[in-house]
């Protein structure tokens, strides 16, 4: 991958039989990494719950051929371009990362925003579903009776809801509003807390005032009344476009817009006692400008509690859209969600019928425990300075 | 220090102005309408035109925020009551002894682990405080009848303002309940846990509290409910937990106990009401607690003060208690006036799960009507709690660790 490297060097290479190959930061991340045996599994367990998601049209159709028996698989041909794509880029990256052939953080970052980008554009589907939203996905038994409160048993892996839906497709679909919560409020959170704890730690005075001031005020707000007044007037707010209103996206705007504070003062503390460092001296003796000093030079330093505290806040926001939902005031039911599913559970579950609060919960409590397991280890491995302990 | 809290305090307001412009302006902006339900019976014309008159909800919004803002903050003179009112349902000379007995169990317990107080009253002062100030705020609000005029529910259920108190009694019932079992088993085993670092019950405890901090409340209520309300009634055959309300509704009849205390059966039919709420909530908070707890044990373990107290050739329980357990209290304090506030939040999620009759569940009712006055108070009351909470941590964490300076 490296071109720099002459043939005469690795002739010398082959020769000594030692590598000139230099080892960088991301390679000793990537290898504490791969130390931490939770966040692994963690890590390996939130890319199958993304990948369902991502793919959940072609597990769950109208007659449902996975699980059910019979009928054609309907999707648009969006979906499925969008399912070639991924499936084949994601395919080619496996590949090439088993290969060793990528480095560096850049191509990583390319990674998980290609991925993302995908993602946001296949889950515009939380927005209509007709066949796991509205009934069409009810079993007839031979007599065409409706089929409602099935146990699981093999045709019906967790049976179906007090109105006869298949639980199985609600919750991989369910999955889709929780994650596009999680992405969305992760990005609008970094992307909100580092500009303003960049600017505020870099620029002291005036700026720094006024922008902590206002972040103090962001954070003053009481998080889980305010969300719930949103979300109990968003579908009726006429100022919105319609993509807002219904599913999880205005959701996710407005928790992203609530809980960046944090991260914001984490950012700027950081800021502070890297603005008096000698390598930023250094910089700005070389006759570095602001925006290349904070952008090259202080904020790759500041990256590590930035990514930790992003996975935590993703964490947070799953489980405060599941609640909101959980309350009927996040989105709303004919559309799955994990919360949503679990109030309906919980209704239904004193009368024996248990299994979906169990399994809508149990994806939930995963989900948010994996990705807390990520944060653990990306912890870890983001610290240069940690002596390994652990195994 | 004063400039600073005083400085704190005008941030405070800034913020609860903000919080119910905000607010205001959403609840304006939505469709909905606190006369929707009348205006389904054609015959209501002349009373939704009257009570949209008297609401001023014909008025462009921003006057309505203004009216509604003059109102907010203006005292009214109420009629004094009879005698001290009561907070929830229990007289006000029984919270007296509650408090003297939660004070002798939570001096007994300090008194326990640190063992060197000989001067008690030093170690209780903090808690008479608090106590003064409780049974001062009540009286205040019962007997001098101090009120503003928060207005009307637009439910018709009277005046917001006796809601509101009303329901943060049961609240803080609620609440301050959750906070002492979180506290009473989450320090210990933090503690503990960092003694023991990396032993089984080391790794068993940091596994679970890492699972119950990713557990969504609303989970831990609805599953307690499930095994130890339902499940456990098939088995035994009879009732030990409620799961909805605060007492049952022959609560009465139980019997009287002393200086209007409740009886043994009253207590016991609280205490079956408030196991399952109070439980799901200090759940997270003690996952939280014990975590905290072991790391910052471990910072403290690790420093030099205490190998120079290792090296003197003191007790391992003195070094611990006396030395480690007082400096690494100090983030856990914060973190409680922190939590105390945010506890307010998981309350509305429980209270609506176990039908609890607190300020979550006042809330919920009040958005699902557009009842905007009471909207706006608990958000308002939420929202102050948060701020003077936030205070009280800043405030606490300089008291406590002299290294802190204020600017």
């Amino acid at each position: 991958m490296t071109e720099r490297e002459s043939s005469d060097q690795l002739v010398l290479e082959a020769a000594e039989g030692i590598s000139a190959e230099p080892i960088t930061q991301w390679d000793l991340f990537v290898t504490r990494l791969r130390r931490h045996r939770l966040a692994m599994v963690a890590f390996f367990f939130m890319a199958f719950v993304t990948y369902v998601a991502l793919m959940a049209p072609l597990f769950t159709c109208e007659k449902n051929v996975t699980f059910c028996g019979s009928g054609p698989i309907q999707m648009s041909f969006l979906t499925t371009l969008i399912m070639v794509v991924v499936a084949v880029g994601s395919g080619y990256l496996a590949y090439r990362s088993f290969k060793g052939q990528l480095r560096g953080a850049g191509t990583a970052l390319a990674i998980v925003a290609v991925v993302s980008v995908l993602f946001l554009i296949s889950s515009w589907g939380i927005i209509d579903l007709p066949h796991i939203n509205h009934y069409a996905d009810q079993l007839p038994d031979e007599d065409g009776r409706i089929l409602v409160n099935i146990a699981p048993r093999s045709s019906l892996p967790m049976g179906t809801d007090d109105i006869g839906r298949d639980v199985l497709s609600r919750v991989i679909h369910g999955g889709r509003a929780s994650l596009a919560v999680g992405i969305v409020v992760g990005a609008l959170v970094a992307l909100l807390g580092t500009v303003v704890g960049a600017l505020a730690g870099y620029y002291p005075g005036v700026v720094d005032q006024s922008l902590m001031r206002f972040t103090d005020l962001v954070l003053g707000l009481p998080l889980l009344p305010v969300a719930i007044v949103v979300g109990r007037v968003l579908p009726e707010l006429r100022i919105l476009p319609g993509f807002l209103k219904q599913g999880a996206w205005g959701i996710a705007v407005l928790l992203g817009a609530l809980i960046w504070g944090g991260l914001a003062r984490i950012v700027r503390a950081e800021f502070l006692s890297l603005r008096e460092k000698e390598f930023v001296e250094a910089a700005r003796a070389a006759g570095a400008n602001d925006r290349r000093i904070i952008f090259r030079h202080i904020l790759p330093n500041a990256i590590s509690p930035i990514i930790v505290q992003t996975t935590l806040v993703v964490g947070t926001a799953i489980i405060v859209e599941a609640a909101l939902s959980f309350l009927g005031f996040g989105v709303r039911p004919p559309i799955p969600t994990w919360g949503g599913m679990s109030a309906a559970g919980a209704a239904i579950a004193p009368r024996g019928y248990w299994w979906e609060l169990v399994f809508s919960a149990g994806a939930l409590i995963s989900t948010v425990l994996a990705i807390n397991f990520m944060g653990d280890g990306l912890r870890d491995a983001l610290d240069p300075t940690q002596t390994i302990e652990r195994k | 220090m004063f400039a600073y809290i005083i400085r704190r305090l005008v941030y405070g307001i800034v913020t609860l102005f903000a919080l119910s412009l905000v607010v205001f302006v959403l609840i304006q902006f939505s469709g909905g309408s606190p006369l929707d339900r009348l205006k389904l019976n054609p015959r209501m014309q002349p009373v939704i035109a009257q009570l949209t008159e008297q609401w001023g909800l014909d008025k462009p919004w921003y006057q309505q925020y203004f009216i509604w803002l003059k109102n907010f903050v203006t005292p009214v003179a109420v009629q004094p009551q009879e005698g001290l009112m009561v907070l929830g349902r229990i007289g006000i000379r029984s919270w007296v002894a509650f408090a003297a007995f939660f004070g002798v169990i939570a001096y007994s317990i300090g008194a326990f682990f640190v063992k060197i107080e000989t001067n008690w009253w030093r170690t209780y002062r903090a808690f008479s405080i608090l106590v003064v100030a409780f049974i001062a705020f009540w009286i205040i609000k019962s007997r001098i009848v101090f009120s503003l005029n928060w207005g009307e529910s637009f439910r018709g259920d009277g005046a917001v303002w006796d809601n509101v108190f009303g329901a943060a009694g049961n609240t803080f019932r609620l609440g301050l309940t959750a906070l002492a079992i979180a506290l009473i088993i989450g320090i210990p085993l933090g503690v503990y846990q960092a003694i023991k670092q990396y032993s089984f019950f080391d790794q068993l405890g940091t596994t679970l509290s890492f699972i119950t901090f990713s557990t969504p409340i609303f989970i831990i209520g609805v599953m307690l409910q499930l095994i130890l309300a339902y499940q456990l009634e098939r088995w035994l055959g009879m009732k030990v937990f409620y799961v909805v309300g605060m007492t049952s509704s022959g609560y009465e009849s139980l019997g009287r106990g002393l200086l209007g205390l409740p009886s043994l059966a009253q207590l016991g039919d609280i205490v079956q009401h408030l196991t399952l709420p109070a439980v799901s909530i200090a759940a997270i908070s003690l996952a939280g607690y014990s975590r905290f707890q072991r790391a910052s044990m471990l910072e403290v373990m690790h420093s030099d003060y205490l190998r120079t107290a290792k090296a003197k050739g003191l007790p391992r329980r003195t070094i611990i208690v006396k030395h480690a357990l007082r400096n690494a209290m100090i983030p856990i304090v914060t973190l409680v006036s922190l939590d105390i506030a945010s506890m307010i939040g998981g309350a509305i999620i429980t209270e609506s799960i176990f039908g609890w009759p607190g300020v979550g569940r006042l809330y919920i009712g009040a958005i699902n009507a557009v009842d905007y006055p009471t909207i706006m108070a608990v958000v308002l009351a939420i929202g102050t709690g948060v701020v003077i909470m936030n205070i009280v941590a800043d405030i606490l964490y300089g008291v406590l660790d002299p290294r802190v300076r204020y600017d």
